[in-house]
């Protein structure tokens, strides 16, 4: 699944580069607008009969607060970091709230912004699932357990899942599913709402 | 395109699902989504070929990438611990 997104998008971009699509590149946004609107009602439509929501109210105590406080944290840390090297705010702002969800971001950045955008947050995104998958017991010791739950976000349901139960035991597996899943469900809303909203406050 | 057009389609999405309307189309959204995601992939790449000044700068995009993932990773793992209580206290292991 995931191989299978990166040869759709390493493919794509051969045939860009090649210069094959001259006349699919001239039309290639209104393309990109539509399929996101089809995506959107589809995702509308999967939420409700999964009741992915749903799942948040299976958590107990303050572990309910794991998937917001993992989004949160991801666009505030993005955030700061791109400031410092110079990136665009809302940008940075939007990969953070990305959460390793990195087809959907990648896809969202190209329609908010501009093809780099869409480049920096696919990398951005993409190093955090492998750096969870590559990191897992490093992340454990350095953030424990929830943290490093917060820290796949939407990978922890199934990428990264079996790397994060090998470190912190198989007990938080259902947390990690759950939390994947609430997180999964709000990058798609997320991702367009913050980078308008950045935008909006540090006027850029 | 504007971004209340997507909640909008989103809306009706969730609409379609809750009011069990036309079933065949509802009951394969798992495969539309994965679908139209790959088709999605496949323009976006086009794109980000087709604009070459997108590849060029091949450094800046790195450190730029690099720096917002080290930054969403701190800041998701800090708040994450810290919003579900600080640490995990039965952490012997």
């Amino acid at each position: 699944m995931e191989l299978r997104a990166l040869a759709f998008l390493t493919s794509g971009i051969l045939v860009g580069y090649s210069g094959l699509a001259e006349r699919a590149l001239a039309i290639s946004d209104k393309i990109i607008s539509w399929l996101l609107l089809f995506l959107f009602f589809f995702i509308g439509a999967d939420m409700a009969c999964k009741g992915s929501l749903g799942e948040l109210l299976r958590l107990k105590g303050r572990e309910i607060f794991l998937p917001f406080a993992s989004l949160l944290g991801g666009a505030a840390g993005a955030l700061l970091a791109g400031w410092v090297v110079g990136a665009s705010l809302p940008l940075a702002a939007a990969s953070g709230v990305g959460s390793g969800y990195y087809s959907i971001t990648t896809v969202l950045l190209k329609e908010m912004a501009d093809p780099t955008s869409a480049t920096i947050g696919f990398l951005a995104n993409l190093m955090r699932e492998c750096l969870v998958i590559v990191a897992a017991p490093l992340l454990v010791r350095l953030f424990g357990k929830h943290g490093t739950v917060g820290i796949a976000g939407a990978t922890a349901m199934d990428v990264a899942l079996p790397f994060i139960t090998r470190s912190a035991g198989r007990e938080i597996a259902f947390l990690s599913f759950t939390s994947g899943v609430v997180v999964s469900v709000l990058v798609p809303v997320m991702v367009p709402l913050s980078y308008r909203l950045v935008e909006r406050i540090f006027g850029v | 395109m504007n971004v209340f057009l997507f909640l909008l389609a989103l809306i009706l999405g969730i609409c379609a699902g809750k009011t069990r309307a036309p079933r065949a189309l509802v009951n394969n959204s798992g495969k539309a989504l994965t679908i139209l995601i790959y088709a999605l992939l496949f323009v976006v790449g086009i794109e980000v070929g087709g604009h070459r000044e997108a590849l060029t700068n091949l450094k800046e995009i790195g450190l730029q990438s690099t720096a917002i993932c080290v930054g969403a990773v701190l800041g998701s793992g800090l708040f994450s611990r810290l919003a579900t209580g600080g640490g995990d206290k039965e952490d012997g292991a």
